[in-house]
Order: structure tokens, then C-alpha cells, then sequence
């Protein structure tokens, strides 16, 4: 390669970085707390197996000093399977700020282990890459037949589109 | 002789009644519980100028405290609130059920915004038998309504109550 090509690789290399880098935002910290409640139905249940759908709807409080994702509401859809005494969900949720701008999330359940990936954000959570961990922090008695009311906590991190 | 001799027995009788009626109630314990949960409402009358909501809330507590009274108990609140030249006024009932099936009822009024307001227990059952206390409730969280007619918030409910032993 003569060194006027190199010359121009380089440039063009060095564009590229400049040109990449400002798009994508720092990796940024969250730690929530989740709450919700809703309906349960129960599609079948045997000593062996247990299938089971819910609905539920909630509020996110933050245990961060960032205050990332404070007072976001929430809607998630459910599925879980229990074999063997080992659970196995996986959930969608519609996660959204006070500005009403949203983010979609997964969550996949299996055991106590709780593993939350965002899959898309709409204003100001738009590109959002990221998710998080997490695990139940409440183990109570359901206030009527065929509710839930729990809350989980959540630690990951988040990166957003420039 | 019979002056002292008198003293004396009113001296007894007061240590014994002291000492029967003292055990009865047990000290005052704090309380400070985060409650998280969600819920419909409904308009009764939908004037401008007055008006009416009806509502129903489900969720769970959380202690703020080390003595982790009412952590995990689950709850269901119900309530009217009225609103007129945007101040709210909330009247509630709340049943708070702990992991042992144990409930007590509690009694909620508030205004606002902000909202703030007292509470008081008005029935136990279980261990909470005979539970009485009272505190004060303010709104610690609260978002958009996530679906139109739903409610999603937290609220904080610190005092203090007491249990007959």
C-alpha cells in the first residue's frame, strides 16, 4: 500500500471513530425496586406440573442517587411454567416514565434468578440497549384468591442512542 | 393503730391493681411501612366542579423499620375521593393481610396534593387482636397511569400503635 493510501485509511479510520463514537451514549446505572399486582389464572396444575398466566401492573421506585427510572408505571404480561418445584417464566412489560415515553422490556424468570433485557424505547428511551438482574425482595400472602402482589429489585445498566 | 392499719390495705390494693392492669398493654412500637401498589377507579360524578371517584387498590408493604413490622403484608384498599377546585379529599378503608393469614383494618383520610393525611387501626385479628395506634400517610411515589381508569403509587405510613399482651 503506498503512503498516500495509508494516509487516507488512516483518515478515514479516524472519521469513523469520530463519527461512531458520539452515538452511543456511556453505559448508564440503574437500581430499582418494582412493585405490582394483578390477576392470576392458573391453566392447569398437577402435582407434576403447574402453567400459569398473569397480568400485572405496577410502579418503579429508584434506589439510585440518578433516579433513573423513579415513578415509571408499568404493564407486564406473564407466562411461567413450575416442573418439579423449577420455575420457568418469561414476561413482556411496557415500562413508562412520567413524560409518557415508554420502554419495552423482557424478563426471563427461571428459579429465584430474574434476567431483564429492553428491547425498545420510544422519546427519550429511544435505541435503549441494556437490562438487568434481578430477584424477589417480598414473599407475601395473596390479599385475594387468584391475585398476586409482589415487588422484585433490579441492578443493570443502560446505554441510549445520542 | 386502725388509721395505719387502713393506709396499709389502701397501699396494697393500689400496688395490686397497678400490677394488674399495667401487664394488659403492652408499650407503645413503632411503624414505618412503604406500601407499592395498583388499582382502578371509577367516576360517580364527572362535573368539573365536584367531583366523585370511587376506587379499589391492590399491593404490598415493605418495612422501613428494623422491627420489619407489616413487612411483606399484602393490602386492599378501598375508597371514595372527592375532588373540588382541585383539592382532593380521600376517605379509605384499608385490610392489611401478613404471611400468617393474621389482618388488621385500618382507617385512612387525606388531602391534598400533596396528599397527606392520618390513619388509624380500627380492628385486628390474630396477633393484631385488639390492636390499636394511629400515624401519618404521605405519597411517596407515584407515575402516569399506565392504562386509562388504573392508579399505580406508593405511599409511607409512619407511627406508632400498641397490642393488649
Amino acid at each position: 500500500m503506498s503512503s498516500t493510501n495509508k494516509r487516507i485509511m488512516g483518515v478515514v479510520v479516524i472519521l469513523g471513530l469520530f463519527t461512531s463514537i458520539p452515538f452511543v451514549q456511556a453505559q448508564i446505572p440503574f437500581d430499582v425496586t418494582e412493585c405490582g399486582a394483578g390477576p392470576v389464572t392458573i391453566v392447569f396444575q398437577s402435582n407434576e406440573i403447574a402453567v400459569s398466566g398473569l397480568e400485572g401492573k405496577g410502579i418503579f421506585f429508584s434506589n439510585h442517587a440518578n433516579k433513573v427510572f423513579d415513578n415509571c408505571t408499568f404493564q407486564v404480561v406473564q407466562i411461567a411454567r413450575v416442573v418439579d418445584g423449577k420455575r420457568v417464566a418469561n414476561s413482556y412489560w411496557k415500562i413508562m416514565d412520567p413524560d409518557g415515553d415508554a420502554v419495552v422490556a423482557s424478563v426471563d424468570i427461571v428459579g429465584p434468578e430474574k434476567t431483564m433485557t429492553f428491547l425498545h424505547g420510544t422519546g427519550k428511551w429511544k435505541g435503549i440497549k441494556g437490562g438487568a438482574k434481578g430477584k424477589g425482595v417480598t414473599t407475601g400472602k395473596m390479599i385475594a384468591p387468584g391475585t398476586f402482589q409482589a415487588c422484585s429489585r433490579y441492578i443493570g445498566t443502560f446505554e441510549l442512542l445520542k | 393503730m386502725v388509721k395505719r392499719k387502713r393506709v396499709s390495705i389502701l397501699g396494697f390494693v393500689g400496688i395490686f391493681v397497678l400490677f394488674t392492669f399495667i401487664p394488659v398493654a403492652q408499650a407503645e412500637q413503632p411503624i414505618d411501612f412503604t406500601d407499592c401498589g395498583t388499582g382502578t377507579f371509577t367516576l360517580v360524578s364527572d362535573s368539573k366542579e365536584f367531583m366523585v371517584t370511587v376506587f379499589e387498590v391492590k399491593g404490598i408493604t415493605r418495612s422501613n423499620l428494623e422491627n420489619k413490622v407489616f413487612d411483606n403484608v399484602t393490602y386492599h384498599h378501598a375508597g371514595v375521593t372527592r375532588i373540588v377546585a382541585g383539592k382532593m379529599t380521600v376517605y379509605g378503608y384499608t385490610k392489611y393481610l401478613d404471611p400468617d393469614g393474621d389482618f388488621v383494618i385500618l382507617e385512612i383520610n387525606e388531602v391534598g396534593p400533596p396528599m397527606e393525611g392520618t390513619w388509624k387501626f380500627l380492628y385486628g385479628t390474630g396477633k393484631y387482636k385488639g390492636i390499636t395506634g394511629t400515624g401519618k400517610h404521605f405519597h411517596t411515589a407515584g407515575g402516569k397511569p399506565i392504562t386509562p381508569g388504573t392508579v399505580q403509587s406508593c405511599s409511607r405510613n409512619v407511627g406508632t400503635f400498641e397490642l393488649p399482651k
